[in-house]
């Protein structure tokens, strides 16, 4: 495998993981993947290790809590995409690379005129935007469109 | 062929993986991130609190009642209420003379680090006086 396209899902890993410990460690407990890890009996697990970071997210800037997961997430979902469609010209790879954003900008743009529940935060806007500014900058896009010819 | 195929399924199962996490992501609290992120009207003791209520109960629910308040004092008591909601109350000196601060479920792990004696600085919405003052959708500062 090419070590761009390599370094392309290690950094959606980096995401992946980064973002998860962030909401498991620091989001409140009322968010559902806490009632999903409840029934799955994750519950005491979870708890212990909250206990270890407890205290620390007082002194987190709350956009680091509260937006900056989530950003992470779309940048993990695009490096992998990205990786994914390495070196194909074909046309679909955009689709799959663009629905996860122009979602969340879009469902966070309907939170402000209350079409979406939720609370409408212009950092969390903000941090997506970054996110994938983050993903375009730090692998050459153009790399996409280089390879194959279209199918 | 075949390899685009592979790739459109591996995308479909990355997707629908993400998607999950979105939908895992949606608190099922928002009152209480919303109290969180206001500013609030009034800092003051729990005792000052208590105090307001006690001279004029009236005058004291058109001042606070619903409005976001952070208030500090020493954990007079802990406990769950008969809804099984965790609660502190803070300040007072005897019986039913305190702020009592009712908690969601997501604040339990930090309620349960707490001991009697200590001080906190606690951020909620004020609902009223019913022997203690009443604060809802508090988050510990």
């Amino acid at each position: 495998m090419e070590r761009k396209r390599r370094i392309c899902f290690y950094l959606a890993t980096v995401c992946l993981l980064l973002g998860s410990v962030i909401y498991v460690f620091f989001r409140p407990t009322t968010l559902l993947m806490f009632h999903w890890a409840d029934s799955l009996g994750l519950s005491g697990a979870i708890g212990t290790m909250r206990a270890w970071v407890h205290g620390v997210d007082r002194h987190l800037p709350i956009w680091i809590v509260y937006s900056l997961p989530f950003a992470l997430w779309v940048s993990s979902y695009l490096f992998f995409i990205r990786g994914i469609w390495w070196r194909s010209a074909f046309w679909a790879r955009h689709t799959w690379f663009w629905c996860i954003p122009v979602i969340a900008i879009t469902a966070e743009l309907c939170q402000s005129i209350r079409i979406v529940p939720g609370n409408f935060d212009r950092v969390d806007l903000l941090t997506i935007v970054l996110s994938i500014t983050f993903v375009f900058i730090t692998i050459d896009f153009h790399q996409l469109n280089k390879g194959v010819k279209q199918i | 062929m075949k390899e685009t195929l592979n790739r459109h399924i591996v995308s479909f199962v990355v997707l629908a993986f993400f998607g999950i996490l979105a939908a895992g992501s949606i608190d099922t609290d928002t009152d209480t991130k919303k109290v969180q992120s206001q500013t609030p009207s009034y800092t003051l003791s729990a005792n000052q609190l208590y105090r307001d209520y006690k001279a004029n109960e009236v005058a004291a629910d058109a001042k606070y009642k619903d409005r976001i308040v952070v208030v500090s004092g020493t954990i007079d008591s802990i406990g769950k209420d008969i809804m099984n909601q965790a609660y502190i109350v803070i300040g007072g000196e005897g019986f039913l003379d305190g702020v009592q601060c009712m908690f969601t479920k997501g604040e339990e792990s930090s309620i349960a680090q707490l001991s009697k004696g200590q001080h906190v600085t606690v951020k909620g919405k004020v609902s009223g006086k019913m022997g203690n003052v009443l604060l809802n959708k508090c988050t510990l500062q």
